[in-house]
């Protein structure tokens, strides 16, 4: 029910404006100023699996995280990490298209990059978040 | 440049890194058993990646024709990495993973971190000379040879540094007020901001480094009072 409702918030603001969640939740100070602007960050998502994976991993952490109590992070995070799980699916993804990286070149190698590397920086930022959460309980 | 770095190096790099770091989350959540195989796969598959030098002849030849669509992306992943690479050595005392020259990135490929982290490069690069600072001085008293002398005299450069730099934030005039531009005013007020928190932090940190992680000296009190 947990990831249904998170999809569906995630759908409903992409729908409204795609930058608006990327914006807000990930990379709150980032500003483009190039005719693109953020785009090709929504781009990635749409057309990657791994990263849009990797996406929903942390959007899943962050519901999380604000609406279950600090008591229940620590249980919660194995559900989270779960075979089949976003971030699993992300992780898995990520190493097929990594395996894969050998063939790579020209534009399609730089392309295949970027998805790549946007999708380990989604998962930092969920390992961060993660480390963090672990801090929190351990200081309170 | 950019796109040979970030192609190969930083592919090779980041991908290694990653498969230590979920190695390290794995012995340390626990997860021993789902992490291990998936590490062992990745591990393999980046020894597979190609040598950075074949990576980089072949982006060349497309690195014109690429310029236009993949600057935005390669400037955000780039200055991205470097950064979390730097806070990571900084934060851990450990050395920096990338193979790159931190520096150049942040000084000559255009990548500007103020409108990605909202801290402007001299910072960050202040920061990683400090870490780098803090790791001589480690080796140093390892093999018995550290010079105080030498130690003040590195951090002193570095202070001097931070302390015109944190002058010239300060004299920074505010932005006026623009209703038709609201948000480049309040994204000017943000990098000002959380570039001075930090300036003031790496003050903090080069005290340390110098003087040892002592709450009640008097430069990291001011430096603390101001944040």
């Amino acid at each position: 029910v947990v990831i249904v409702n998170i999809v569906t918030c995630l759908l409903t603001d992409l729908a409204k404006d795609p930058c608006v969640a990327l914006e807000s939740w990930m990379y709150p100070f980032y500003h483009s100023f190039g005719k693109q602007g953020r785009g090709w960050l929504f781009s990635i998502l749409t057309r990657a699996k791994s990263t849009y994976h990797a996406t929903l991993a942390l959007s899943e952490h962050y519901q999380h995280r604000t609406t279950l109590h600090n008591r229940s992070i620590a249980n919660g995070s194995d559900h989270l990490r779960a075979k089949g799980g976003h971030y699993d699916i992300a992780l898995r993804e990520m190493q097929q298209s990594l395996e894969k990286s050998d063939a790579w070149n020209g534009p399609t190698g730089l392309s295949q990059s970027i998805h790549v590397l946007t999708c380990i920086l989604q998962l930092l930022f969920s390992d961060v978040r993660e480390i963090l959460s672990f801090n929190i309980l351990d200081t309170d | 440049v950019k796109y040979c770095l970030l192609t190969s190096l930083i592919l090779i790099s980041i991908s290694q890194a990653v498969c230590k770091r979920h190695n390290e989350l794995a012995m340390a959540y626990k997860y021993s058993g789902y992490f291990a195989s998936s590490t062992s796969t990745c591990t393999d598959s980046f020894n597979a990646v190609g040598s950075p030098v074949s990576a980089c002849e072949k982006d060349r030849q497309d690195e014109q024709s690429l310029h236009g669509d993949s600057d935005e992306p390669v400037n955000f992943l780039l200055g991205s990495f470097v950064s979390f690479d730097i806070i990571a050595a900084a934060s851990s005392r450990s050395c920096p993973i990338l193979e790159v020259v931190h520096r150049l990135v942040l000084e000559k490929l255009g990548i500007d971190l103020k409108h990605l982290t909202a801290c402007e490069n001299w910072v960050m690069i202040l920061i990683f000379e400090i870490s780098l600072l803090d790791n001589w001085k480690k080796e140093a008293q390892n093999a018995y040879e550290l010079s105080i002398v030498g130690l003040a005299k590195r951090g002193g450069q570095i202070r001097e540094h931070l302390r015109r730099s944190l002058a010239d934030l300060d004299n920074t005039p505010p932005t006026g007020f623009s209703p038709s531009n609201i948000s480049k005013t309040y994204s000017e007020r943000n990098h000002l901001e959380t570039t001075k928190i930090f300036a003031l932090s790496a003050m903090t940190y080069l005290n340390v480094v110098l003087s040892g992680a002592n709450p009640t000296l008097p430069e990291i009190v001011e430096a603390c009072r101001t944040q």
